[in-house]
């Protein structure tokens, strides 16, 4: 690949992690919350929770929350 | 009342001084009464690239210290009558100049100039603090370089918290060769990551290591040219652009690229 296109790729790159002004923890801290939430309606898988926060070209922040449950919890609220 | 203008960079050795100096005769040079103010408190450098080391009597602490008149510590420069310069303090000691001082000294200036020119320090601390809170416009200058165009970046962004009516981007030290055979980043790929539509391209040349006041000899090159089209631009708000690109293309052009890789 020519220089100038990896050094472009590399600035972008570096551009989009300074941008990241979010505290360190915070990822963690959001996890719990999502476990805490989600476990009143699923039976979570605890270590299956992620979270991953980025930033797009357009300087959006780009959470993706990613949870797996083994079963939905009988929470009686859907019945009429 | 003149505009009151700041090079700034973040990132030292792109450029800042030599290009405030040139811009500020290549202003002088259209008719505008200009006066560069160097706000570098302790490594300045406006002096020695303007050759007016040996003239300086008072400078800007003298002001604030009332040891003389805002005047009186001006100096004339000797090709062009319209253009001045007011020395930096050359100590590093920055408690007694203000942010209000400053201030206070450019908005004086403004009002007897055409065009004020503030070459800012390196970096994001109080001397950049003061040289930007002193301007209403900003220039960033930058080179072709990740480190470079990082640090722009960061300066972009802390520039908008102030109240500024125009921030421009300038990329400096282009190479056209380099460019063209895909080994430097081109001012669109700077232009596209900073966000920022430049208002001047320059590019790299012996002459300005031989001679940092380039725009007052008598010598052809490209950086000259590019300099000039630069001033107009800040003059007139138009963004004519400097091709640095174009006596590498062609037949001849890949010739020139391929000898200079090899020399």
């Amino acid at each position: 690949m020519k220089e100038a296109k990896q050094a472009a790729g590399r600035l972008r790159n570096v551009l989009l992690i300074d941008k990241i002004k979010a505290p360190s923890g915070l990822e963690d801290v959001i996890k719990s919350d999502v476990y805490t939430a989600l476990e009143n309606y699923f039976v979570t898988i605890p270590e299956s929770v992620d979270v991953r926060l980025c930033v797009d070209e357009d300087n959006f922040y780009d959470i993706r929350i990613s949870v797996k449950a083994a079963a939905v919890r009988n929470t009686g609220i859907f019945m009429k | 009342m003149g505009r009151k203008l700041v090079f700034t960079s973040g990132k030292g050795g792109v450029g800042k001084t030599t290009m405030c100096a040139n811009i500020g005769i290549a202003l002088a040079m259209l008719g505008q009464k200009v006066v560069m103010v160097d706000a570098d408190i302790g490594l300045n450098n406006l002096d020695v690239v303007m050759c007016i080391e040996n003239k300086v009597t008072y400078d800007i602490a003298d002001i604030v210290e009332g040891k003389c008149r805002l005047k009186q510590a001006l100096i004339q420069d000797v090709d062009y009558p319209g253009l001045y310069i007011l020395p930096s303090f050359h100590n590093y000691d920055t408690a007694h100049i203000a942010v209000s001082n400053f201030k206070s000294i450019i908005d004086t200036l403004s009002v007897g100039f055409d065009f004020v020119i503030i070459d800012c320090p390196a970096g994001i601390d109080a001397g950049f603090h003061r040289a930007v809170a002193a301007a209403s416009e900003a220039y960033v200058v930058t080179t072709p370089h990740i480190s470079a165009v990082r640090d722009a970046d960061k300066v972009m962004a802390l520039l908008n918290s102030y109240p500024l009516m125009n921030i421009g981007l300038i990329i400096n030290r282009v190479r056209g060769d380099m460019v063209v055979s895909g080994d430097m980043m081109t001012a669109g790929d700077i232009s596209r990551l900073l966000r920022c539509m430049p208002t001047g391209i320059v590019p790299d040349d012996d002459s300005v290591t031989v001679k940092s006041d380039i725009m007052r000899h008598d010598m052809e090159c490209e950086v000259k040219q590019a300099l000039m089209i630069l001033a107009e631009n800040i003059l007139s708000g138009k963004r004519h652009m400097y091709d640095c690109t174009n006596d590498y293309r062609g037949v001849f052009g890949k010739l020139k690229v391929k000898l200079k890789k090899l020399f």
